[in-house]
């Protein structure tokens, strides 16, 4: 048995507790089923025309009530647990202890991942799951709608837990923000998965390099995958925070991974906006891929930045052995490489549009537009790592964020309609300029931004030797 | 035992460790000493495979730590200065899951639990939560989770701090032991006349460099068995320091003759009654002992010496 899933049993799964957790469950569901079966019934007897079959009614709301218990207690409550798991035991000390030991990054991995929340899943599996089954049935829809709830708080579990891993990695203390933080982060993916259980209302069609998918089976596989790649990053994360020796492959099949699917995805049905003229699809898939890459990239840069000392070893390993300096590389530099990828990925998508068409003849520059996001992000990440590098990080990077959300939501709204369109360039890609009035300005910031950095990493590193030269 | 290279580690913006390189050998009970902020728990850090040095590499046992760390942790057990316990859990609970993520066989657990708390004095609190136990039983019980899997190599990190002087003795004898059972064991500590007790070896650190690394005693636990102990004697008068020297060098029992100005220290084996025959015939000899008894400060005097060469601005660096 994994050690460390047994300490979290031990710790998270008193008799008393589990006890007194199944029968609020049970006294919800009880109460549900009396509430909206015989006893509603005999308060309003007319309800029994209305309903049908008031024993069915019952077991519906019986499988409503326990859908919703399953989201609280997996989903707000496993997921809590989740966010904490590492980060409780840096707040005890006992965090070098666990690193020190021999449990490898996979069994400490799933043995937090599924132990810290034991109590959530036990009750789930005890009492949650098999009173939804007895309301619902176990018809495909109801599995299908079911098989969303559990890999939705799978996913909430894991997004939570790598929230508080990366924090670790930071060798940030235990506080109530941070661990509220990825316990936020986790609710959200958690619940993002949870609503897309009813599947694609309308006429949409997907398709996958020209193959078409059923939407529903297609959203299911996608949470599945989007999970297990979730739990890839959990297990990554947990081999750098155990010192593990850890390239940066995995992030570049998982890069691939994401442009081959989003370069290869086709939506058809979707409402659209009356009069817009939509860009051939070579171009919207580069556009989408590109979108996912950024994505990713700002993901990357908050959760796994390099510190100072992270980037003087990354460019004194690229002036020796620049091969093998690829292995230290910042994982955000590959999201930044695949989506200029994605950017010429849409330009030549472009080139290839033979004759005239109506998105050609419109005033939208589009292939200035791919690589003004392209500058925006390269300025944005190297923003972020600049503020990571310094050591008093965290109000820095705060910071950097409220500027980004500043430059890319406030102020366009604000000055959009009264200064022209050269200016507001420098705030967000103004599509409708030339290719030299749109790109130079975010990329000039780009230039800025990894002056910045540089400076900041030179600063450091001459604080280190003057310390160095202090004591000798 | 342990062999450390090159290692430089730096903070973001500070250097903690300079190419520091040593060899810690096989059996010894190393002090690991140093000023506040001189490197020591970063070296120890490095040592256990939690920091990473900006270069060079530290071996355990012929395991290169910081490419295998996991495996290396097979032959490491250290305690933090300031280290946690899983409060909710027994004593027992808590032995029983280091045991385990060390990789005790699942037979042989029952086994080390016992014998970890017998030797820690925790037999009769095994089902006591850890959270209610003193903080002289904590510290015992974060002792014996990090030698229940009986490790090659020991890195203690201040183990005395908070605990009383009954149970400092006892710590020490532990220690002992522990060494008596085949581990290398490096402490770091502040109370000086404490590791005079158990240690082998010293090694100073100051400044993020080694300074000075000593051999103090061919067998941990010398100055506390009473058969084997460091003396100093003082002389005055016409008596020299070579004259004392050669005196003492013409008894059997007498080992590592060192001057020091009006004093000589030397390493004697032998019973109380032996050291008193010692004294007769020094005197017999013609020397004019002013004092004669147990140097308590090996430790304290190379380390006093070791630090102040290391601050003298002019004075060359000491080899490791």
């Amino acid at each position: 048995m994994n050690p460390e899933f047994t300490r979290n049993l031990w710790l998270e799964t008193g008799p008393f507790r589990l006890f007194a957790l199944a029968a609020a469950a049970l006294a919800l569901l009880v109460g549900a089923y009396l509430v909206a079966g015989p006893a509603l019934i005999g308060v309003l007897p007319g309800l029994n025309q209305l309903v049908g079959d008031p024993a069915a009614f019952a077991r519906v709301a019986v499988a409503g009530m326990a859908e919703g218990l399953l989201a609280v207690f997996l989903i707000l409550w496993g997921t809590r647990s989740a966010a904490d798991a590492v980060l409780s035991e840096i707040g005890a000390g006992t965090w070098d202890g666990q690193r020190l030991s021999m449990i490898g990054p996979w069994a400490m991995s799933w043995g937090k991942l599924l132990g810290a929340p034991a109590a959530a899943w036990i009750i789930a599996l005890v009492v949650l799951i098999p009173a939804y089954l007895w309301g619902a049935g176990t018809e495909a829809e109801a599995l299908r709608r079911l098989a969303f709830i559990v890999l939705a708080a799978i996913a909430a579990h894991a997004a939570a837990f790598a929230i508080g891993l990366s924090f670790a990695l930071r060798r940030e203390t235990r506080s109530r923000a941070v661990v509220a933080f990825a316990h936020l982060v986790g609710i959200l993916v958690g619940f993002a998965l949870f609503a897309s259980r009813d599947g694609i209302d309308g006429p949409v069609a997907l398709s996958l390099y020209g193959h078409a998918l059923p939407p529903d089976r297609f959203m299911l596989a996608l949470a599945a995958v989007a999970t297990l790649w979730l739990l890839v990053a959990d297990y990554r994360l947990m081999r750098q925070a155990l010192a593990v020796p850890t390239a940066p492959w995995v992030w570049i099949v998982f890069l691939a991974f994401l442009a081959a699917l989003t370069g290869g995805l086709d939506v058809t049905g979707l409402p659209q906006v009356v009069g817009a003229v939509l860009p051939p699809k070579g171009y919207l898939a580069a556009l989408l891929m590109l979108l996912a890459m950024l994505a990713a990239t700002y993901a990357a840069a908050v959760v796994l930045p390099p510190d100072a000392l992270g980037w003087r070893r990354w460019a004194s390993a690229m002036r020796r052995r620049p091969l093998r300096a690829l292995a230290r590389t910042p994982i955000f530099l590959y999201g930044l490489l695949f989506a200029a990828g994605a950017v010429v990925f849409g330009i030549v998508a472009l080139g290839q549009q033979s004759g005239v068409s109506v998105w050609r003849l419109s005033s939208i520059n589009g292939e200035a537009f791919l690589v003004a996001l392209l500058c925006f992000a390269i300025r944005d990440t190297l923003l972020l790592s600049a503020a990571f590098a310094v050591p008093d990080k965290r109000g820095r990077v705060i910071g950097v964020l409220v500027f980004i959300g500043l430059s890319y939501l406030v102020l366009p709204l604000a000055i959009g309609r009264v200064v022209p369109g050269e200016v507001l360039a420098f705030l967000v890609p103004a599509v409708t300029l030339d290719s030299v009035a749109m790109i130079v300005p975010p990329a000039a910031e780009a230039l800025v931004a990894l002056i910045l950095l540089i400076s900041v990493v030179r600063h450091t590193a001459r604080s280190v030797r003057a310390g160095g030269a202090r004591r000798s | 035992m342990i062999s450390i290279d090159n290692l430089t580690f730096d903070y973001p913006t500070k250097r903690a460790l300079t190419e520091v390189s040593c060899t810690i050998a096989a059996g010894s009970v190393t002090a690991l000493v140093g000023p506040n902020g001189a490197g020591k728990t970063t070296l120890m850090r490095c040592l256990a495979g939690l920091d990473q040095p900006v270069t060079g590499a530290v071996a355990v046992d012929g395991v290169d730590v910081l490419a295998k760390p996991r495996l290396a942790h097979r032959h490491i057990g250290y305690l933090r200065d300031l280290f946690g316990l899983y409060d909710e859990l027994s004593v027992r609970r808590c032995l029983a899951f280091h045991a385990a993520a060390f990789g005790v066989d699942r037979a042989e657990r029952p086994a080390r639990i016992a014998w970890a708390a017998e030797a820690l004095g925790l037999t009769d609190r095994l089902g006591e939560k850890a959270g209610r136990l003193s903080r002289g039983l904590r510290q015992r019980l974060a002792i014996a989770q990090v030698v229940i899997h009986k490790p090659k190599v020991l890195l203690l990190d201040e183990p005395a701090s908070g605990l009383d002087p009954e149970a400092r003795m006892e710590l020490s004898r532990f220690i002992v032991n522990l060494n008596g059972e085949g581990m290398t064991i490096l402490v770091s500590s502040h109370i000086l006349a404490e590791l005079e007790d158990y240690s082998t070896d010293v090694l100073i650190v100051s400044g993020g460099r080694i300074v000075d690394h000593q051999h103090l005693h061919d067998r941990a636990g010398e100055g506390l068995s009473g058969r084997s102990a460091w003396l100093a004697l003082r002389f005055v008068g016409e008596t020299t320091a070579a004259s004392v020297e050669a005196s003492l060098r013409r008894q059997d029992q007498v080992r590592d003759v060192l001057p020091d100005g009006d004093m000589v220290r030397f390493r004697f084996v032998g019973t109380a009654e032996e050291r008193a025959r010692l004294l007769a015939a020094l005197v017999a000899d013609g020397i004019a002992v002013a004092s004669f008894g147990e140097a308590r400060d090996l430790v304290q005097d190379a380390y006093l010496k070791s630090v102040r060469r290391a601050a003298a601005p002019a004075a060359p660096e000491a080899s490791p």
